[in-house]
C-alpha cells in the first residue's frame, strides 16, 4: 500500500491510498491513523487508486473511523473501484461508513 | 515428472493416458494421495475428474494446456509447458473437470491465487467480476485457513490494533516461512465452467459454521469468511478437518440476495463428510488416550444423518443449544431424508439443570424456534410432534410450513396425562416432561401440580410412532452442541448388526451417545451384551450434563420398554469420564449401581439385587431409575482409594 496525502485548509486531509490494502499494511496502516490522533479533521480516503481490499482492510478502515470518529473527526470513503467497491457491496460497508462514488 | 493422484483414483488409468500422451511417469511414478502429508512442500499437480476412469486421455490432453500455462504463470517449471507444446492446440475442452492442488511454498498470498486469476481468465474465459469474486474467496479462504486453522487464531468480533498486529505478523510469517511453521495447506480448484470448486485444507480442527454465522448476524461484514458466503452457491465443511469447500459459479458474477433470506444469507450451507485420513487418525488417537479404543472414524455431520436417515426409524437429537446454533444443520437433515415413518425426539436441556448452559432456556420464548424447526420437520416427515409449548406463538409460520410442504400437520390440542412423564429433581422441580405418543407408553411418575408445568418450555419433545412388531425399533441419537450434530450412532436389533455397523462407523464424540445407544440397544434387544462402554463429556462439557442426559434418556426407554430389563456396562479398564474427572473413580467397582434422574447425581443408596425390575424399583421408590452392573473390578490406574464410590452408592449384595 503506498498512501500520499494532501491538506487543504486547516480542517481536511485527504489520504490517497494506493495499491492493496490487507493484512500486510496494518503496520503502515497503523502509523497512517495515528497521524490523526487528536485531531477534529475531516479525514478523506481517496479509494481510486485502491487495486484491492481484504477484509483486514475493511477491518482496518473501520478501525480508522472508530479512531477519527472518537477524536472528534469525520473519515470519509471516496471513489472505491474493482474490487475494492465488490468487497464495498458484500460488506455493506456503506451502511456504517461514508461511501461516495464520484466517478465510475 | 511425478504424477499423485486421489487413493480412489485408478493409476493405471492415468498410467495409460500419460503414456499416450507421450509422457513418461520417472521412477517415482505415481502414487497415491492418501492424505495432506503426501503433498505436504511439494509442488505437484494432480489430474482427475470424474469420468477419468472412462476416457482418461481425453481429460489429460484437456487439462494439460492449462496445467501448463499455470506452472508458467507461476514460473516453476518449464516442463508442462513443452509439454503442452506436444498436444494439439485445440486441446482445451471447457467441460471437462481438471482438478489442482498446490501446496504451500508460496512466499505471498498473491502467489497462490494470481496464477489461479490468471488461468480462469485465460483459458476458462470467466468474467472479470467472477475472477475478481474468485480472488477474494481464495484470499480470504487463505487468510482464514492460515490464522484460525493452522494458527488457530481466535480474532476478535471487534478488532483492534493489537489483534491485527499479531495476526498480520502471524499471517505472514507463515506465508514466507511455512515450513519452519509447520502450517501445510492445500489449495485445491476444480473446474466445471460456468461453476468453479475451491477447496483449502489447514491443519485446524474445522469450522463451526452455526458459530460463525450466528456470531455475526446483523453485523456489517468485517470477516472474511462472510465475503465467502455472499459470493459463494455452496459451502461444504467437515467439522473434525481443516477442509472447507466452496462453489461458485459465473452466473453469481453479481451478488444477489433473495428476498427472503432474511438473514442475509443466501448461500447454501451444508457440512459434509470428508475424507482427511490424517486427521481422523489425530482424533482416533486423542480418543485412544481417552481409553476409548474402538474408535475407528470420527464421522460428522450430514453423511451420518443420511445414515441413520436411511437406517434407522428414529432419531434422537440431544440440544445444548439454542436454534440458532444448529438451523443450519437441521435444514439440511430435512433436506437429506424423505422418509415417512420417521420418530423424532427432541431434548433440550433442563433450566434448572446446574451448570447445563441452558440459560438460554431460562426465556421460553427461545425455545421457540426449537419447536419451529419441529414444525419443518413434523410437514417434512408427515408425523406429529407435540407442540403444545410452541404453537401459539407459531400458528402463522405453520401455515406457511403447511403450504410449503402440503401436507397436514397434526397439533395435538392436549398431551393426556397418561401420556406425560415428569421427572422431577431433588426440590421437586420438574427438569424433564416426557411427552410420548403411541402404542408403549407409560406413565410413571407425574410431578406435583404445582411444579408440572414450571419449566415446560425445557425437557423432553418426541414424538414416536407405533412400531408393529414392538421391538424393533432401530433408534439413533443425536446430540447437538456447542459444535453442531457431533455424535450419532445408528443402531440395529441385533448384536451382529452393532458389532458390523461399530466397526465401520463407530465414532468417538461425545462418547455419551455411544453409551446411550447401547443401552438403548439393550433395551431393545435382549440378546445384545455389550463388553465395552464409554463415557466422557469430550464435547457436552459441563460436569455430569452427560450423565444427567444418560438417565433422562434411559428413563425414557424405560417408558418404552417397561419390561424386566437391566444394562450391563463394564469399564474394565477405560475410565469414564464427567469434565475430565474420572467417573470411574464412582462406579468401578464391581457391583450394580443405580442411577436416578436427580439433577445432582446424589444417588441414593438402595439395596437391590440384580437384575432388576425395573418397574418394580419405579414402584417402589416412587421414581424411576435404571440400574448399572458393573461386570469387574477395578480400573488401571485407580487407587483403591480413589476407586471408592464417590456419588453413587453401591449394592453388594
Amino acid at each position: 500500500m503506498n498512501t500520499r496525502q494532501e491538506i487543504y485548509g486547516e480542517n481536511d486531509i485527504i489520504v490517497h491510498l494506493e495499491g492493496k490494502l490487507n493484512f500486510q499494511d496494518h503496520t503502515e496502516f497503523n502509523a497512517l491513523i495515528n497521524n490523526f490522533q487528536n485531531t477534529k479533521k475531516t479525514i478523506t480516503f481517496d479509494l481510486s487508486a485502491l487495486e484491492a481490499i481484504d477484509s483486514a482492510g475493511i477491518g482496518m478502515l473501520f478501525l480508522a473511523h472508530k479512531i477519527i470518529t472518537k477524536m472528534g473527526g469525520h473519515l470519509h470513503l471516496k471513489n472505491p473501484q474493482g474490487q475494492v467497491r465488490r468487497v464495498f457491496e458484500i460488506t455493506s460497508i456503506d451502511k456504517q461508513l461514508q461511501v461516495t462514488q464520484t466517478k465510475s | 515428472m511425478h504424477f499423485f493422484i486421489p487413493e480412489h483414483h485408478n493409476p493405471e488409468h492415468i498410467r495409460t493416458a500419460l503414456s499416450n500422451a507421450g509422457i513418461t511417469p520417472d521412477q517415482e511414478g505415481i502414487t497415491s494421495l492418501n492424505s495432506l502429508k503426501d503433498i505436504k512442500n511439494s509442488l505437484k499437480i494432480i489430474l482427475f475428474d470424474e469420468n477419468t476412469d472412462e476416457n482418461p486421455e481425453s481429460f489429460l490432453s484437456a487439462g494439460i494446456d492449462s496445467i501448463a500455462s499455470l506452472y508458467v504463470d507461476m514460473g516453476i517449471s518449464d516442463w508442462p509447458r513443452r509439454l503442452a507444446d506436444r498436444l494439439p492446440a485445440n486441446s482445451l475442452e471447457l467441460e471437462k473437470y481438471i482438478k489442482i492442488l498446490l501446496s504451500t511454498k508460496r512466499a505471498y498470498e498473491e502467489d497462490w491465487i494470481r496464477p489461479f486469476q490468471n488461468m480462469l481468465e485465460k483459458h476458462f474465459r470467466f468474467s472479470e467480476t467472477f475472477t475478481q469474486n474468485f480472488g477474494i474467496v481464495a484470499h480470504e479462504l487463505l487468510m482464514n485457513a492460515i490464522l484460525h486453522g493452522n494458527l488457530k487464531t481466535d480474532f476478535p468480533l471487534d478488532k483492534e490494533h493489537a489483534d491485527f498486529l499479531d495476526a498480520c505478523q502471524k499471517i505472514s510469517s507463515c506465508l514466507k516461512e511455512p515450513e519452519l511453521g509447520g502450517l501445510p495447506l492445500s489449495l485445491t480448484l476444480t473446474l466445471a465452467p460456468p461453476h468453479l470448486r475451491i477447496c483449502i485444507e489447514d491443519e485446524g480442527p474445522g469450522v463451526r459454521f452455526e458459530d460463525f454465522i450466528h456470531k455475526y448476524k446483523d453485523k456489517i461484514f468485517t470477516k472474511g469468511f462472510d465475503y465467502i458466503l455472499h459470493i459463494a452457491d455452496k459451502i461444504e465443511c467437515c467439522p473434525f478437518s481443516g477442509r472447507i469447500t466452496v462453489s461458485m459459479s459465473e452466473k453469481h458474477g453479481k451478488i444477489v440476495l433473495p428476498e427472503d433470506a432474511k438473514d442475509g444469507f443466501s448461500t447454501d450451507i451444508i457440512a459434509v463428510m470428508t475424507e482427511a485420513p490424517a486427521l481422523f487418525e489425530e482424533m482416533r488417537n486423542k480418543l485412544n488416550a481417552l481409553g476409548y479404543t474402538r474408535a475407528r472414524h470420527v464421522l460428522p455431520r450430514i453423511e451420518f444423518i443420511e445414515d441413520i436417515t436411511e437406517h434407522s426409524s428414529a432419531m434422537i437429537i440431544l440440544a445444548d443449544v439454542p436454534y440458532d446454533k444448529i438451523s443450519g444443520q437441521l435444514r439440511s437433515l430435512r433436506q437429506h431424508h424423505d422418509k415417512k415413518e420417521f420418530s423424532i425426539l427432541y431434548q433440550t436441556p433442563p433450566p434448572s439443570a446446574p451448570g447445563s448452559h441452558t440459560d438460554f432456556f431460562r426465556n421460553v420464548n427461545e425455545v421457540l424456534p426449537l419447536s419451529f424447526t419441529l414444525y419443518e420437520l413434523s410437514a417434512r416427515l408427515g408425523v406429529q410432534i407435540d407442540m403444545r409449548h410452541a404453537r401459539k406463538k407459531l400458528d402463522t409460520s405453520y401455515k406457511n410450513y403447511q403450504e410449503e410442504f402440503g401436507k397436514t400437520i397434526h397439533i395435538l390440542e392436549e398431551v393426556e396425562k397418561q401420556h406425560s412423564i415428569h421427572i422431577t429433581g431433588k426440590g421437586g422441580q420438574t427438569f424433564a416432561v416426557i411427552h410420548s405418543f403411541g402404542t408403549q407408553t407409560q406413565e410413571i411418575r407425574p410431578t406435583s401440580p404445582s411444579t408440572q408445568h414450571r419449566n415446560e418450555g425445557s425437557g423432553w419433545y418426541f414424538q414416536t410412532i407405533p412400531f408393529p412388531d414392538g421391538k424393533s425399533l432401530k433408534l439413533a441419537a443425536i446430540a447437538i452442541n456447542k459444535t453442531g450434530f457431533t455424535p450419532a450412532l445408528l443402531f440395529s436389533k441385533t448384536k451382529a448388526q452393532m458389532s458390523d455397523f461399530f466397526e465401520d462407523h463407530e465414532i468417538g464424540t461425545p462418547i455419551v451417545n455411544d453409551i446411550l445407544g447401547r443401552a438403548v440397544a439393550s433395551l431393545i434387544s435382549p440378546d445384545t451384551t455389550f463388553k465395552e462402554c464409554h463415557f466422557c463429556t469430550c464435547t457436552l462439557g459441563e460436569d455430569r450434563l452427560c450423565m444427567r442426559t444418560l438417565d433422562r434418556f434411559l428413563i425414557m426407554l424405560v417408558s418404552y420398554f417397561p419390561d424386566e430389563r437391566e444394562i450391563r456396562l463394564d469399564p474394565v479398564d477405560r475410565a469414564y469420564y464427567t469434565n475430565g474427572t474420572p467417573f470411574c473413580q464412582s462406579i468401578s467397582r464391581k457391583g450394580t449401581y443405580l442411577i436416578t434422574p436427580d439433577t445432582d447425581l446424589d444417588i441414593r443408596k438402595i439395596p437391590c439385587p440384580a437384575p432388576f425390575s425395573i418397574k418394580t424399583l419405579a414402584q417402589k421408590f416412587g421414581r424411576p431409575f435404571i440400574a448399572i452392573e458393573i461386570l469387574k473390578d477395578g480400573l488401571k490406574g485407580v487407587s483403591a482409594e480413589d476407586r471408592r464410590p464417590e456419588r453413587l452408592c453401591i449394592d453388594e449384595q
